[in-house]
């Protein structure tokens, strides 16, 4: 099924390459940033809620990687130094401030150059490195995916404790031999009898496979429960002392504020405000000032938390991810069909090309809630078991919330989308 | 194969009769454009004579330059008394508003415009 999914993957991305480069230039009517700011964007929050990172194991990327460590072979070891997740927090924030900059939405060459980008990138880092660095140390899909599968319903796990207690070879970390050849072990370095949830998992399967004794498997989990534990994890450490991590959830959550944010009428008054207050006519500095103001004062206050606060910093992910959830999903469901026109070049009535804005916009609202209900209950848990009582978190969590509600409630406003983009 | 042939047909090259000899001009009502009245797009069409074209059939789909927009789609019809053609969009969205236009003649020769506004 791994690799059915990847391969479908792999040659669905060559055509959006060759449609986003040589399709029509005009957003709505090139299936490259149709099926990748709509469709792909919210299948992968939906398939992340309902099942788990299923994206990460079709990832052509890797895919592609596969096949060309066939014939080269990587011997280096990943610096040391690039080893954490600041690397790739610096790229999701490039990717989220890109997306905003050069409206990606709006550009299907510019997406299919980041298709290519996210190849070359794949290839570079894991023809010259061993194992899976690129996914764990620098992917920004794949830190968002793997931040959001802490929610998923099902997890990578070992059967039987005394099973892997008897083990002394490792077969799920160092990978095996057999007479199919070698079976790669986890390439981001999660040993299964350590393992505890879906941090750095890219559902790769290789453990299953490597396992001689069919020890792990998919399982199902309590969506969430691992944000419950804060004892150690195989492969990252103790998630309150990893202040990359936590910066990088951090960011998640408002991350996703701001992406929505940048699509209503509020931004262009902010905008319009700070033109006039402070004379800032540069475009890149107007934007770059929206991520400024909101992402650098958060990831400070988080590598200077107390640790009592960094412990509770895993509960903003249920609410971040409906933010993300709920903005998707928008769009997924608003414009569901709008690529049958595009792809079978007939036109169908307006009404059949999505959902009506009367059953979505209280979807939103209600997958925002369901987000803000969940981090809630992890606070009141987690305070419970460590018989703490603190108003902080709570009024961090509505405050947020409230936020969230405010901007998806807000009209939309697209404009600076003229770039190139009229036929 | 169905693939490369999807893939292939795709950007495939159809030839296209072109007239270049229309004169198109567009104005708008009114003049300050919002969400909160209609927008009224007025065309005229005239040969390389300078006669008004009244017998054309104009298709326009308005939209908007992101993935996923669902476009209004209606007809420009010919008022007799303005030498126009005429349409009222509702828009819903504030923003970059691109509008294409497909003109059939009577010799159903077509011919592909467009135009572009942003809301205040």
């Amino acid at each position: 099924m791994k690799i059915a999914s990847q391969l479908i993957l792999f040659f669905f991305s060559i055509f959006l390459i060759l449609e986003g480069l040589w399709g029509s230039s005009f957003a709505p009517k090139n299936l490259t940033t149709l099926f990748v700011w709509v469709h792909y964007r919210g299948l992968l929050v939906l398939i992340l809620l309902l099942a788990g990172n299923y994206f990460c194991m079709s990832c052509p990327f890797i895919f592609f990687r596969n096949i060309l460590r066939l014939f080269i072979s990587p011997k280096k070891i990943y610096p040391k130094i690039l080893a954490n997740k600041w690397p790739a927090l610096a790229l999701f924030i490039g990717l989220l401030f890109s997306y905003e900059y050069f409206a990606f939405w709006a550009h299907p060459q510019i997406t299919a150059l980041l298709i290519l980008a996210y190849f070359g990138i794949a290839i570079l880092i894991d023809l010259n490195y061993k194992n899976a660095n690129f996914c764990k140390y620098l992917c920004p899909i794949g830190q968002f995916n793997f931040i959001s599968s802490t929610l998923s319903p099902k997890e990578v796990q070992l059967k039987n404790m005394s099973v892997c207690e008897s083990c002394t070879t490792y077969e799920c970390l160092k990978g095996s031999v057999d007479h199919n050849g070698h079976q790669r072990g986890c390439e981001t370095q999660l040993f299964i009898p350590k393992k505890n949830g879906n941090l750095d998992c890219t559902f790769c399967m290789d453990c299953i496979a490597a396992c001689p004794y069919g020890n792990v498997a998919v399982m199902n989990v309590t969506p969430a429960s691992e944000l419950l534990s804060d004892k150690h994890r195989a492969g990252i450490g103790t998630l309150s002392e990893k202040k990359d991590y936590l910066a990088f959830i951090v960011v998640f959550t408002f991350g996703g504020l701001l992406n929505a944010f940048m699509m209503v009428d509020s931004r262009s008054k902010f905008t319009k405000f700070l033109t006039k207050t402070f004379s800032l006519h540069n475009e890149f500095l107007l934007c770059a000032s929206l991520f400024f103001l909101v992402l650098l004062p958060i990831i400070y206050l988080t590598i200077n938390a107390k640790k009592k606060n960094r412990e509770l910093i895993p509960t903003l992910i249920p609410l971040g991810f409906s933010i993300w959830f709920a903005h998707y999903s928008f769009h997924f469901l608003t414009g569901i069909f709008t690529f049958i026109p595009l792809v079978f070049h007939t036109s169908i009535p307006i009404s059949w090309m999505g959902l009506p804005l009367s059953i979505v916009t209280p979807m939103q609202f209600g997958f925002l809630f369901l987000g803000f209900t969940a981090s809630l209950l992890l606070v009141i848990k987690k305070m419970a078991d460590k018989k703490q009582q603190s108003y902080l978190w709570f009024f961090i969590h509505t405050t947020i919330f409230f936020l969230a509600i405010w901007v998806m409630s807000r009209p939309m406003d697209m404009r600076g989308t003229f770039l190139g983009g009229a036929p | 194969m169905i693939y490369v042939g999807f893939v292939y047909s795709r950007y495939q090259v159809y030839s296209e009769d072109k007239i270049e000899s229309i004169v198109f001009h567009w104005s708008h009502s009114p003049k300050k454009i919002s969400l909160d009245f209609p927008l009224s797009l007025m065309f005229t069409l005239q040969n390389e004579k300078g006669n008004i074209i009244s017998k054309a059939h104009i298709d326009v789909e308005a939209t908007m330059n992101h993935s996923g927009m669902i476009p209004i789609n209606t007809t420009a019809l010919y008022s007799p008394s303005k030498n126009v053609y005429e349409t009222k969009l509702n828009l819903s969205m504030r923003g970059g508003w691109i509008v294409f236009l497909t003109i059939t003649l009577e010799n159903k020769q077509v011919i592909k415009k467009t135009i572009s506004f942003t809301t205040e």
